[in-house]
């Protein structure tokens, strides 16, 4: 009998969580925009507003005068300066499985990027990779103009 | 010594130009710098293509890369005010980092300890401040009790969690909620023992 309580609180609790936004998709968070700014997802365009919740294989875009900086589910923080184009190309977040890794492919323009927990409990499973250069990551901090 | 001050120099004015102009008169290259990341030493990255490879561990360095194929260049200090003025627009706000909190719950329960339950007010607060924020809240329970018992206690502390800051007015854009049961003991004990400390709540705000 306890034991279908526990069951049912469970069920509720999780329908509770669904109802607050929990989502196992998202991986990350628009937190600041200004200007232009979108998301690409299956060959359709959103506009990228503050909250906008990030899934794997997204393209993050901005315009001639945008900025945008998101925020990923390990602390990962992401921002783009105008004219830029990174695509959320792999993003594997399970400490407890010891399952880490990702890659963000950068096409073009200005990035700043401030590793998270999957770079410092895994240094070496990050990598960003742009058209003209490959960088490997470990636990850093660091700025990139992309050139295609 | 002073061909590198001149290639620093150099590099300089292209990062500032590029900035004005959109690019140096010769083909646009890429540039990748290293920045401090608070107070702690600079991790390292490594930038390589099929022409070669260079590595960056030391805060303000930075290399170019003339192209697709192009030979990454020799790694070159800048000055930070360079480097504000080259990315000024993506620099334009620092981030406040993630905060994480600890609470506390009684033996067997999603009940969360008097003393913890005072914490809640201000992660509702950082909540607020944060918006649009993402709070994860992961439970954790001590090591008595079966695998299954105790993924499910876990389940039941986020969540109470979750919902006493829901009912405090938090409203994050994103929660989200999981149990790591008895895998991850804070105070490493043998297996079937009570453990306050371990019977806890990890929250994350972002």
């Amino acid at each position: 009998m306890m034991r279908i309580t526990v069951f049912m609180l469970c069920t509720l609790l999780s329908l509770v969580s669904a109802a607050l936004g929990q989502d196992g998709r998202t991986i990350g968070l628009v937190k600041t925009v200004s200007g232009e700014a979108s998301v690409l997802r299956d060959g359709r365009r959103a506009a990228a507003l503050p909250g906008f919740g990030l899934e794997l294989g997204d393209l993050l875009a901005t315009g001639a005068g945008g900025t945008l900086r998101v925020i990923l589910r390990d602390d990962t923080v992401l921002s783009l300066g105008p004219s830029s184009q990174v695509r959320l190309e792999q993003f594997v977040f399970e400490p407890a499985q010891g399952n880490l890794g990702m890659v963000l492919r950068v096409t073009r323009g200005l990035i700043e990027y401030l590793s998270g927990r999957i770079s410092k409990l895994s240094p070496g499973s990050v990598r960003i990779e742009t058209p003209v250069a490959t960088l490997g990551i470990r636990g850093t901090h660091l700025l990139a103009r992309i050139e295609p | 010594m002073k061909g590198a001050s001149l290639r620093q120099l150099t590099l300089a004015l292209c990062l500032w130009a590029g900035a004005l102009l959109s690019g140096c008169a010769a083909p646009r290259s890429s540039v990748i710098v290293l920045l401090p990341e608070g107070d702690h030493p600079s991790g390292e990255v490594t930038v390589s293509n099929a022409g070669g490879s260079q590595v960056l561990n030391r805060s303000w360095q930075s290399v170019q890369v003339p192209g697709p194929g192009g030979r990454p260049g020799e790694p070159a200090p800048l000055q930070p005010e360079a480097v504000r003025q080259a990315f000024g627009p993506v620099l334009a706000a620092t981030p406040a980092p993630p905060l994480h909190f600890l609470l506390f719950f009684k033996l067997d329960s999603a009940e969360i300890l008097p003393q913890s339950q005072q914490l809640l007010p201000e992660i509702a607060r950082v909540i607020g401040e944060r918006r649009p924020a993402q709070l994860s809240v992961v439970g954790h329970t001590d090591s008595v009790g079966s695998v299954q018992h105790n993924y499910r206690l876990g389940l039941l502390r986020a969540a109470a969690v979750a919902e006493r800051l829901a009912s405090l007015g938090a409203a994050p854009a994103s929660v989200e909620t999981s149990s790591r049961g008895k895998a991850e003991l804070l105070v490493r004990t043998p297996d079937q023992t009570p453990e306050p400390r371990n019977r806890r709540a990890e929250v994350t705000v972002r």
